[in-house]
């Protein structure tokens, strides 16, 4: 702070003339506004990952914290581990069950050690419960078969709540 | 030498003095907090579209007890690649209505679609379930779209109709409770 004050008043000190710093103050002053308008306390945000462009929705609801799950062009995350890749536009094999194709085992697996922690904190601490809540981002271009893979999964973990990232699309 | 204070705002008024307030401490704070906003700052609104999905349970299922004036809905959507929609009303395990919605071009035909739910929504204006199926093949942003479309009316303006008991409704809601109805076939 001290450091743009110094600055200023050499500057007036060497060259004898007053530098107007009014407008300078009124311009800053409308982009504090702007800034703070548009200020997010959110944890949930877009994640800049290759391959995941969302859809946008008009009739979408403001965001409540949950368990985040990505499902881009390139793979399956959660928690920002690949869990399964996607090649053009189909899981691979390997990380399908043999006896049930709609099945992804190490999501399934993760999932599973999620819903365990929870589970065990709630065995402490009786504010806390295990909803089965999924905050799911997804690209838009993704096929259906691709998303019913992984809702299955979801719903084979005991996942039953699932939201759906979208842009706002009213503005 | 008292201070006295009618003659320095005399002095002021007169303009003798070339006092100015100092705004560069004002403007150093600025600088500090604009960065830190940016940072915080999020310019994609993001959103989210509730739906359940259905989850195995251990528990025995009880069949939920029917009141006297509930009726047995089931209105379905199906999509498939070839942007052709298909809704089916099954009421009281009666098969009421199944209409094929043709693409608009090479695009599914939303307007079409919204037409034939609202015709649904005012026969049945207490009923809020869709079960949407979409087939393999059809894209997650037209998913979206459809759920959109299904929700609310075009542009969200308030429709207005006389329901079959007669009273005057006014809704801007068709079926906002949309279920993926396939996900475990």
């Amino acid at each position: 702070m001290s450091i743009v004050h110094d600055i200023v008043k050499k500057a007036q000190k060497d060259s004898g003339f007053t530098l107007q710093l009014t407008a300078m103050v009124d311009m800053f002053t409308i982009m504090i506004v702007f800034l703070l308008k548009s200020y997010d306390t959110s944890t949930l945000e877009v994640k800049n990952v290759d391959g995941l462009v969302l859809p946008s929705s008009i009739t979408a609801a403001a965001p409540e914290e949950a368990m985040l799950m990505l499902v881009s062009k390139k793979g399956v995350f959660l928690n920002d581990k690949r869990l399964a890749s996607i090649v053009d536009n189909k899981i691979e094999a390997k990380s399908l069950a043999k006896e049930d194709e709609d099945f992804i085992e190490p999501l399934f697996k993760e999932l599973n050690i999620e819903a365990e922690k929870i589970e065990a904190i709630a065995k402490r601490n009786s504010t806390v419960k295990f909803k089965g809540t999924i905050f799911m981002q997804a690209d838009k271009g993704l096929d259906y078969s691709v998303l019913r893979k992984v809702m299955y999964t979801a719903t084979m973990a005991g996942y039953g709540d699932l939201r759906l990232a979208a842009l706002d699309g009213e503005k | 030498m008292f201070f006295n204070l009618k003659d320095f705002i005399a002095e002021q008024s007169e303009g003798e003095t070339d006092w100015e307030i100092d705004l560069s401490p004002l403007l150093a704070l600025m600088v500090t907090l604009i960065p830190v906003l940016l940072l915080q700052t999020s310019f994609a609104t993001l959103k989210m579209i509730e739906t359940t999905l259905p989850v195995l349970s251990d528990a025995e299922q009880k069949p939920e007890e029917k009141k006297k004036d509930e009726i047995d809905f089931n209105l379905s959507l199906f999509a498939n690649k070839k942007s052709e929609l298909v809704m089916e009303l099954v009421v009281d395990n009666k098969r009421l209505k199944s209409v094929t919605i043709k693409p608009d071009g090479e695009k599914f035909d939303f307007i079409k679609l919204q037409e034939e739910l609202f015709a649904v929504k005012k026969k049945y204006p207490k009923e809020n379930r869709l079960k949407l199926m979409p087939g393999d093949g059809v894209p997650y942003d037209i998913i979206v779209k459809l759920i959109d479309s299904s929700r609310v009316t075009p542009e969200k303006k308030p429709m207005r109709f006389v329901s079959s008991t007669g009273e005057n409704l006014e809704t801007t809601f068709l079926f906002p409770d949309v279920v993926f109805g396939n996900i475990t076939n």
